[in-house]
């Protein structure tokens, strides 16, 4: 029997596999969860009114071709720079106060002053620091504007020449000093944004004692016609065009290009036209004459000026103005049906609802280890079964928190829940844990509920930390070819959800694994035979799943692409997942293997699904490229970490064969008969 | 269920005796399956690897040609380990997949047992023999080539991807008479040191052709811009330097040396033929004006198309595509039928099945110069095999698994009422 052939290291080796892992899911969660650098203080730093962030979030722009609400475009952008949802920062008060992306992003834009001292910038390379001229905090550490601005130059000057080699000659340095180059001139954009509605136009000599006078661009925008028309007259006689009009000239000119880059916050209030303007589009427009009436323009930098002006007062009086600019904007978009799930999007943003799943999972797996000590040390049923009801009870809501950020993000985005690789790993956690639920139901061991919450909990951290790894809005539109609502219902979601079976397969023989050298399975192979059965299902399942889907992939390459079957590197990964699923259930029905190698077989199978799902992105080839090269490294320790457990399932397989060798050997001694044993069908 | 496998296959064992019984035994057998395909999956794992380094076709070309009846897969290690390549020789994948279909015949649908828990078994391994025959049936007849046309105009053929061919006609009056063909494959193989000359005849006309150093990449290059390699014959100052093939060998661009032997004994000096350059060679032979010209093979199609409307749409404020479109109109023996063909969305017409593949502008800064659109043409019998296969290899595992399912289920309710409760 299992229980009487392991001896003591097996069990250690076993429960340090166990200690390993939930200690790693619980120091990448305790990593995800903690702001990243000391807090800092600003001094007369006043936190932004959770009112003034609110109706904030429900401003919307254009950006990566979709409409979609402030909080969403300024997650994605402080993830960018800084690598980090939030910044940590003491106030005058002693007190801590943690800024979120809507509020980084509102000082960023209001009040500049503030934002310039906030460490805004990761660097993952001390070397790029240094080698533009500054000084390094360490090797890997996030500064603020007002520690790179002294290098700025440099740095652009150094992207600029990096720029000219080959992408994929250029070393790691090189590609961080581009990459913050283009943060930084990106950042740059964004505390300037409304420098024309704080600075004003300085209007030369203006005054009857011949000193300047400062106005509106608004105002400005307003004699339009009449400073072109001074201009031409100017042009026409071949004179120079006044120096005070220059002047004028230049600072509009100025004034919208700083304005011009980024925020596309105006929606045109000619139906007709499809694209946004940000507004230094809206200034130029009016200036260059190419609005027919240019008083919706004008009104719209007019409140725009008012808001940025409001920033420094009392935050009532600044959420006057951004209710007027909401309404302005967002009556608009909703006029052109572009508002359609903004405030669906916002309540996303707002309930987080893979930090609140990750926080369950991780509760379920504490009480799980618990259950399992308490099963260990035969305590009352009852108190065993107080602390599966609790699992499973988190669980539950950790599940349920996933299905309705799902449903939501589908919503928001209309279409098919996965679409790319950050929806496939949502997905994938959603479903794998959704079906382990469902085998602990038939099952009712209790394996299956823990490996629902550390399976849940390993793939909502990958989930989040490849969102702050890639940086980039998972729900902006699919290009043309892959925009299919047919298509990403049928092929993608099936060949997902055999991601999703391959992997909660292979963690079944894990726990398989795991439990035969901790001696779980010692009450009449009972359970182990019923992780067997799973694990089976599990594969046929796989093998439908990915078979199915692999076929319908091939199916709408042929109406997209012309061909059934291209070698893309994503489809010779699925057709990877399908051959290893076959090659096992042959090998079984065979003889070839049976309990242990099926186990050891099905382990490695998750090498294979990472493979298709995940490694094949590095590749950098065929169609399904989604072009990131972050958690390379992550990829290797997981093929380690499994192949470890492989080796270690080898060993303990050899380890029975000696076993009963050598009890085989002593019980013909004593003439006694063997009694059949699990071992005996391995 | 496995052990009854086993009783079940050392019965049968008893009873295999003849020669024939063994070989079929052996080619339906489980073991066999299971070797080939782990050579699959392995193939499969090493095309995905090289065709990073090598190219897609190129990687096919060595994994699944006919003619190799081995292979020697690589398998490069990261850099970061040295970045060594191993070299595992194994069977060509062609046969690999040959012997599989036959192995799955026999053991899968002629020597499977047959039973009502078997059914889904039996219907999944017939739709992967069909999925297999439609690869088969592709890979012997499939014909692929491009109709490129701004709005507009009409086209009623189809450029190859990939071959070359030599072009040779008569010109009267400023025409060409009738067009001579000489496919590019058959010249492929004038390779290497030994610079090959191959021999074409062309009875119809006064002369025959030979060729030599094919180069499926080559550049024709002045000696003055790069000294040529030495043994490489130089014409009129210019040779054809013999780049390694690109990774898409779609862009590949032909050349070679050819010459005319008229049948009068008479002397033409010998031309560089090259798919880079647009105007054919022109040789008098006699008193009449043949050219030359290579190019990228054409095919007719059975009727004409012409581009009434190239749309490619992009999301507002992005450069993301949103939407390409082709509206054309198919013109057939006088007759017309309009037709959108979209992404995703192709037309398919007397076994000819037209995709939308790309879309541009002549001029690309211009955003008011004329559209145009490239179509992807494919001519392929077993276009929708796959897709019946599907169906039935759906069926089948539905069928099985559901059948799985029940068995575990009932057995899981029976031990739970033979246990005391725990």
């Amino acid at each position: 029997m299992p229980a009487k052939t392991h001896s003591l290291w097996t069990r250690i080796v076993a429960v340090l596999v166990i200690l390993t892992v939930i200690v790693t899911l619980f120091f990448f969660m305790v990593k995800d969860m903690t702001p990243k650098g000391e807090a800092i203080n600003i001094k007369e730093y006043t936190p932004w009114e959770q009112e003034s962030v609110r109706l904030m979030d429900k401003l919307v722009l254009r950006d990566g071709g979709r409409v979609k609400p402030f909080s969403s475009y300024a997650q994605f952008s402080m993830l960018r720079l800084r690598g980090d949802r939030k910044i940590e920062i003491t106030l005058d008060s002693g007190e801590k106060e943690k800024i979120q992306p809507t509020e980084w992003l509102m000082d960023c834009l209001f009040r500049p002053q503030f934002a310039i001292e906030m460490p805004s910038f990761r660097v993952d390379n001390a070397a790029v620091i240094e080698s533009i001229g500054l000084k390094s905090h360490g090797r890997r550490d996030r500064y603020t504007y007002k520690e790179l601005e002294p290098g700025v130059e440099k740095l652009f000057e150094l992207a600029q020449s990096y720029e000219k080699i080959e992408e994929k000659k250029r070393d790691a340095v090189q590609k961080m000093t581009i990459d913050l180059a283009y943060n930084v001139r990106n950042y740059q954009f964004i505390i300037s944004y409304f420098a024309f509605a704080r600075g004003g136009v300085e209007m030369k000599s203006a005054n009857p004692d011949g000193s300047s006078r400062f106005t509106d661009f608004s105002t400005v925008m307003g004699t339009a016609p009449m400073i072109l028309q001074m201009a031409q007259e100017s042009q026409g006689t071949g004179a120079a065009i006044p120096e005070n009009l220059q002047s004028l000239l230049q600072q509009v000119l100025d004034g919208s290009n700083y304005a011009k880059y980024g925020l596309l916050m105006i929606p045109p209030d000619d139906k007709a036209v499809a694209d946004w303007r940000s507004a230094g589009d809206r200034i130029m427009d009016v200036m260059s004459g190419n609005l027919k009436d240019p008083s919706a323009a004008i009104a719209d930098i007019k409140a725009l000026e008012s808001l940025a002006r409001k920033a420094m007062s009392p935050q009532a009086e600044f959420r006057t103005e951004l209710s007027a600019v909401v309404k302005r904007f967002s009556d608009r978009a909703t006029e052109r049906g572009e508002y359609r799930a903004i405030d669906a999007e916002n309540l996303y943003n707002r309930k987080n609802f893979t930090l609140n799943a990750m926080v369950c999972f991780l509760l379920a797996m504490l009480v799980s280890i618990g259950m399992w000590f308490l099963v260990l040390v035969e305590s009352p049923k009852r108190i065993v079964k107080i602390a599966y009801g609790l699992s499973l009870a988190f669980v539950l809501i950790a599940l349920g928190y996933m299905f309705v950020g799902i449903g939501m993000r589908s919503y928001i985005m209309w279409r098919p829940p996965v679409g790319n690789l950050y929806d496939t790993i949502i997905f994938i956690c959603a479903v794998a844990v959704a079906i382990l639920l469902l085998i602990e139901y038939f099952i009712r061991e209790r394996v299956a509920l823990t490996l629902c919450s550390v399976l849940g909990l390993a793939l909502v951290l990958l989930a989040r930390r490849y969102e702050v790894g890639d940086a980039k809005d998972h729900m902006d539109p699919l290009v043309a070819v892959l925009n299919s609502n047919y298509w990403l219902t049928t092929h993608v979601i099936t060949i997902t959800m055999g991601y999703a079976a391959g992997l909660l397969t292979a963690f079944l023989s894990m726990s398989y694994v795991v439990m035969r050298a901790l001696g779980l399975g010692a009450d009449g192979k009972r359970l182990l035979r019923l992780i067997t059965g799973a694990a089976y299902g599990g594969l046929l399942l796989t093998l439908l799943l990915s078979l199915v889907g692999t076929v319908l992939g091939g199916v709408w390459a042929n109406d997209s692409w012309g061909r059934f079957w291209g070698w893309d590197p994503k489809e010779n990964g699925a057709l990877m997942i399908v051959l290893w699923s076959l090659i096992m259930l042959h090998a079984r029905l065979g003889g070839i293997i049976r309990d242990w190698g099926f186990h050891l077989a099905s382990m490695f199978m998750s090498c294979i699904v990472s493979f298709s799902w995940w490694h094949v992105n590095f590749l950098g080839e065929g169609l399904h490229n989604y072009g990131f090269t972050s958690g390379k490294g992550f990829i290797w320790i997981f093929y380690g970490g499994v192949m470890g457990l492989i080796i270690f399932g080898i060993a303990m397989w050899l380890a029975e064969k000696i076993k009963d060798f050598s009890d085989q050997a002593n019980n013909k001694t004593e003439g006694e008969q063997k009694p059949e044993s699990v071992t005996a069908n391995s | 269920m496995v052990e009854e496998t086993n009783q079940d296959s050392s019965a049968a064992m008893q009873r295999r005796k003849s020669l024939p019984s063994l070989v079929f035994h052996f080619l339906a057998g489980f073991p066999l399956a299971t070797v080939l395909m782990l050579i699959l999956l392995l193939q499969t794992w090493l095309a995905t690897l090289e065709q990073v380094d090598y190219g897609l076709h190129a990687t096919l070309r060595k994994y699944f040609d006919p003619q190799a009846f081995y292979i020697i897969g690589e398998l490069r290690l990261p850099e970061e380990i040295g970045g060594l390549a191993l070299k595992i020789p194994m069977p060509g994948g062609y046969y690999v997949l040959g012997l599989f279909f036959i192995n799955l015949l026999l053991g899968g649908i002629v020597r499977v047992r047959k039973g009502w828990n078997k059914v889904g078994n039996l219907i999944s391994h017939a739709g992967i023999l069909l999925m297999i025959l439609s690869a088969a049936v592709t890979e012997r007849t499939e014909k692929r080539g491009t109709m490129d046309f701004f709005e507009g105009e009409t086209s009623n053929t189809a450029q190859d991807y990939y071959e070359y061919v030599v072009e040779v006609s008569e010109h009267t009056n400023g025409a060409p008479k009738e067009v001579h063909v000489i496919r590019g494959n058959y010249l492929a193989d004038l390779r290497g040191e030994s610079a090959p000359v191959r021999k074409v005849l062309l009875p119809s006309l006064p002369f025959d052709m030979e060729f030599t150093r094919y180069a499926p990449n080559g550049r024709v290059m002045s000696v003055s811009e790069m000294a040529p390699p030495a043994g490489t014959p130089v014409l009129d100052g210019y040779y054809i330097f013999d780049r390694p093939t690109n990774k898409a060998t779609e862009i590949d661009v032909a050349a070679c040396y050819a010459k005319i032997s008229p049948r009068d004994a008479s002397s033409i000096p010998s031309f560089i033929l090259s798919g880079d350059v647009f105007q054919p060679h022109t040789v008098k032979v006699g008193e009449r004006t043949f050219t030359f010209h290579m190019r990228k093979l054409l095919w007719p199609m059975p009727f004409s198309v012409k581009l009434d409307k190239a749309t490619a749409e992009y999301y507002p404020n992005s450069t993301k595509p949103k939407k390409f479109e082709s509206i054309v109109t198919r013109l057939e023996n006088g007759s017309e039928a309009k037709v959108e063909i979209k992404m995703n969305e192709p037309m398919r017409y007397e076994g000819l099945t037209f995709y939308q593949r790309m879309m541009g502008r002549e001029n690309a800064q211009l955003a008011d110069s004329r559209p145009y659109s490239q179509l992807e043409v494919v001519k392929n019998p077993a276009d929708q095999w796959p897709f019946y296969s599907l169906w039935v290899v759906t069926v089948g595992l539905l069928v099985h698994l559901l059948i799985k399912f029940y068995v575990f289920v009932v057995r899981i309710n029976k031990k739970r009422a033979n246990q005391p409760q725990r």
